[in-house]
């Protein structure tokens, strides 16, 4: 795969990680169970950051 | 939501299970049924079941204002008609795919409990799924939580509704509460807390990527930082100036409009000053002429009695004259010569001792008196000027009396002028129109003031904002040099390009909310009522602020006074009524296109499908928007729950709903039973040609109640 490609496949990868990190986080907010008392609640911002977009 | 059940047991002055079933669901097509009509009289228990579905949405806090003694919800008398010493009410309602049953009970222990969660009682919730048939129970927070998530306190708080009250909708101090219930009603809130929730997780990000980096990028990821914290202080203080400048613009137009809507008091007040300069002249002339009126008394009055010593003296002298008493001296050496040659002037002798000689003698000696000629000369000298003198102060008394006269007519006619003018400017209020402009003209500058400091604090804030644009490009090229970014990198970039995403959909959305739902507005309110009325949603964007608060809607509703002049305390109390149903309905109807046709990640969070359940609305329509309104009522929202009295519910009313056929679905009645009837009130209600008893005597009863009887 080239260099440019590479790049192209990441682009996408990244548009769809925010559409997922959007959405996940309003769908969250909908059920309030986007609790930011709580950060280490599974439906805190920073965890669904976390979960979508890994350590590597 | 779609209502279809609400149940009450022993709730407040209801005595054991009481319901009502909800109408079903107006269709796009019509509004055919989806009215529910409760009738009662006061003190039958309208307020009450209105609040049961409040309550039983948010416990003690979702109730209404004019919900007297919220602490005491079960019945009074449970124990004297053997039921257990709880209340109970539950809502039944689809939402979704799901079917969904309320349950709210409180206990006597609860009720009287010092713990204020205990007043909310206990909430349960199960939650049906109309596809799967899957059941699920929640309870307590948890219960809670759910309902809020379908209805929040602000939507219910402007959708279930105390009719008394619903003039006050949007009025001053509750602009910003009301712009909090748009926002949550149309779902835009969640937009504005996830923007919020995303920036408040940035500062951590950062860090974690500035950690994980090495070397230049390291550096200027250091460098960036600082001058985002100087970014951040310079746009809090500008968020707080924008408060201030909008809050002084508002004042600024405020004042305007009230200058403007006093330009006839201000013509007055003109007019005013006007009279009163001409009054001053007036009385400034009187005084002069009242001055020189009494030093003329004073320094000549007596010419003014002099009058008859002048004709008098005229008369003596003429008197004198015809006895010829004063001869003239020429006649002296003439009658001399006569008396000498002893002959008159008539022939006859003058022989001495005759007595015409002694006569004429006589004359002579008076007429060699010089002194008494002098003396007569003088005397008719000093009537001469006496008389001319006389005639001057005449004159001169004549025109300053002339003067006070006319002074004096003027005053009073300005007197009169200006008590008008000062009663005309009572009916216009505060007339003090330089007051006002010396007020706006302090604001003006304030706001000045503050309009420079934003300008300033954006004007910086653009460099700052440029340097980061430069460093962040010069950050990812050494990321590219570096061959890879790292995942803190992407978690960076991927949470800044979301919160742009969100932000800048949140804006499109609210600048196209104002004029959709203006004119909506306007329309709804303009079948009701033949003034022209507004709602005026204003957004506010306080943009990249660390205030969770970043972005507001003002919400005020206006009726106009003059072209082009709107007012929010403008119009009657029925009059604002209809404007505020015009408001909720159209915001209700607003809501439900948006969740039919939002598309994108808005869709997630787009408005719902919402009921209305509303308290005695219409106490204060005149007759004519009596009958024009009633057929409106089933298009207000999908379903509409109604609580009437006979005051609202009278022969116009009806005539207005039998121009829309079949409206009506269910039909209650609030029945109150009796331990003596009242020897007055309204004893039965006449509805369709038919009269339903609202009193019933329960002999021998210990207690009264509220019973909810199906009559349709």
């Amino acid at each position: 795969m080239s260099k440019t490609g590479q790049t192209n496949d990441t682009n996408v990868s990244r548009e769809e990680l925010k559409k997922k990190l959007i959405q996940e986080l309003l769908r969250a907010q909908k059920v309030n169970m986007l609790d930011e008392g709580k950060a280490s609640s599974s439906g805190s911002a920073m965890n669904i950051i976390k979960r979508l977009i890994p350590k590597r | 939501m779609k209502l279809k059940l609400i149940k009450l047991r022993n709730f407040r002055q209801f005595r054991g299970e009481q319901q009502v079933e909800v109408s079903s669901p107006r269709s796009s097509a019509s509004s055919r049924g989806a009215l529910t009509l409760v009738h009662g009289e006061m003190g039958h228990g309208k307020t009450s079941l209105l609040n049961a579905f409040r309550w039983c949405l948010g416990g003690s806090k979702g109730v209404s204002d004019r919900f007297t003694g919220p602490r005491d919800i079960i019945n009074l008398h449970v124990f004297e008609f053997g039921e257990r010493p709880s209340a109970e009410v539950q809502l039944h309602f689809d939402h979704g795919e799901d079917s969904v049953e309320l349950r709210r009970v409180i206990t006597k222990v609860q009720q009287l409990s010092t713990v204020k969660d205990d007043h909310d009682g206990h909430l349960t919730l199960t939650v049906t799924s109309v596809i799967t048939g899957d059941t699920h129970m929640y309870e307590g927070y948890d219960a809670q939580r759910y309902v809020d998530s379908i209805i929040p306190l602000p939507v219910y708080e402007l959708l279930f509704f105390d009719g008394e009250g619903i003039n006050k909708l949007a009025t001053k101090g509750q602009n910003e509460k009301m712009g909090e219930s748009v926002l949550t009603l149309l779902g835009l809130n969640h937009v504005r807390s996830a923007i919020s929730a995303l920036r408040a997780a940035m500062p951590a990000l950062r860090k974690e990527d500035k950690d994980s980096s090495t070397g230049d990028e390291k550096k200027l990821k250091e460098e960036r930082d600082g001058i985002d914290a100087k970014l951040r202080d310079i746009l809090d203080k500008k968020s707080k100036d924008v408060v201030e400048r909008n809050a002084l613009s508002e004042l600024v137009k405020a004042y305007a409009d009230d200058l403007k809507r006093k330009e006839s008091a201000r013509k007055l007040q003109e007019e005013r000053e006007s009279a009163d300069a001409a009054l001053a002249d007036a009385q400034k002339g009187y005084n002069y002429a009242e001055s020189s009126l009494r030093s003329l008394i004073a320094e000549k009055g007596y010419v003014l009695f002099c009058n008859k010593l002048v004709v008098d003296g005229l008369e003596i002298t003429k008197k004198l004259r015809s006895e010829r008493k004063i001869p003239a001296p020429i006649m002296t050496d003439f009658i001399r010569e006569l008396i000498e040659a002893q002959k008159c002037i008539c022939g006859g002798c003058l022989v001495p001792g005759s007595p015409e000689h002694d006569s004429v003698a006589r004359l002579l000696d008076v007429a060699k008196d010089a002194k008494f000629h002098d003396a007569a000369a003088s005397l008719e000298r000093t009537i001469g000027s006496i008389s001319t003198a006389i005639s001057r102060t005449r004159t001169e008394f004549s025109n300053l009396i002339d003067i006070c006269v006319t002074k004096k007519a003027e005053i009073n006619k300005l007197r009169v002028r200006k008590d008008k003018i000062a009663a005309q400017l009572e009916g216009l209020g505060d007339p003090d129109v330089d007051n006002i402009e010396k007020n706006k003209a302090e604001a003006e500058s304030k706001l000045k003031r503050f309009e420079w400091a934003v300008m300033s604090a954006e004007r910086d804030a653009e460099k700052l904002e440029g340097d980061i644009s430069d460093l962040d490009k010069r950050i990812k090229e050494a990321q590219k040099r570096s061959s890879s970014s790292s995942y803190a990198a992407d978690r960076v970039s991927i949470v800044e390009e979301a919160i742009n995403d969100l932000d800048s959909a949140l804006k499109t959305d609210l600048n196209r909310l104002a004029p959709d739902l203006e004119k909506m507005v306007n329309d709804s309110f303009s079948k009701m009522i033949e003034i022209s009325g507004q709602v005026r949603v204003t957004p506010e964007f306080i943009a990249k602020s660390k205030s969770a608060d970043e972005v507001k809607i003002h919400v005020s509703l206006d009726t106009e006074v003059t072209d082009g002049v709107w007012r929010e305390d403008n119009a009657n109390t029925g009059k604002r009524q209809c404007l505020s149903l015009a408001f909720i309905s159209s915001l209700v109807r607003y809501a439900q296109q948006r969740s039919e046709v939002t598309t994108g990640f808005m869709a997630e969070v787009s408005g719902d499908i919402y009921p209305m359940v509303m308290d005695a609305p219409f106490a204060n329509l005149d007759p004519a928007a009596k009958r024009r309104f009633p057929p409106q009522l089933g298009e207000l929202a999908t379903q509409v729950v109604a609580m009437l009295n006979s005051d609202h519910y009278d022969a116009d009313f009806e005539k207005g709903l039998e121009t829309s056929p079949g409206i009506v679905g269910n039909r209650y009645l609030l029945v109150h039973h009796y331990r003596k009837l009242p020897p007055e009130g309204v004893r039965s209600i006449r509805i369709q040609g038919v009269d339903h008893s609202i009193m019933q005597l329960d002999e021998g009863s210990a207690y009264e109640w509220s019973e909810i009887r199906k009559i349709s």
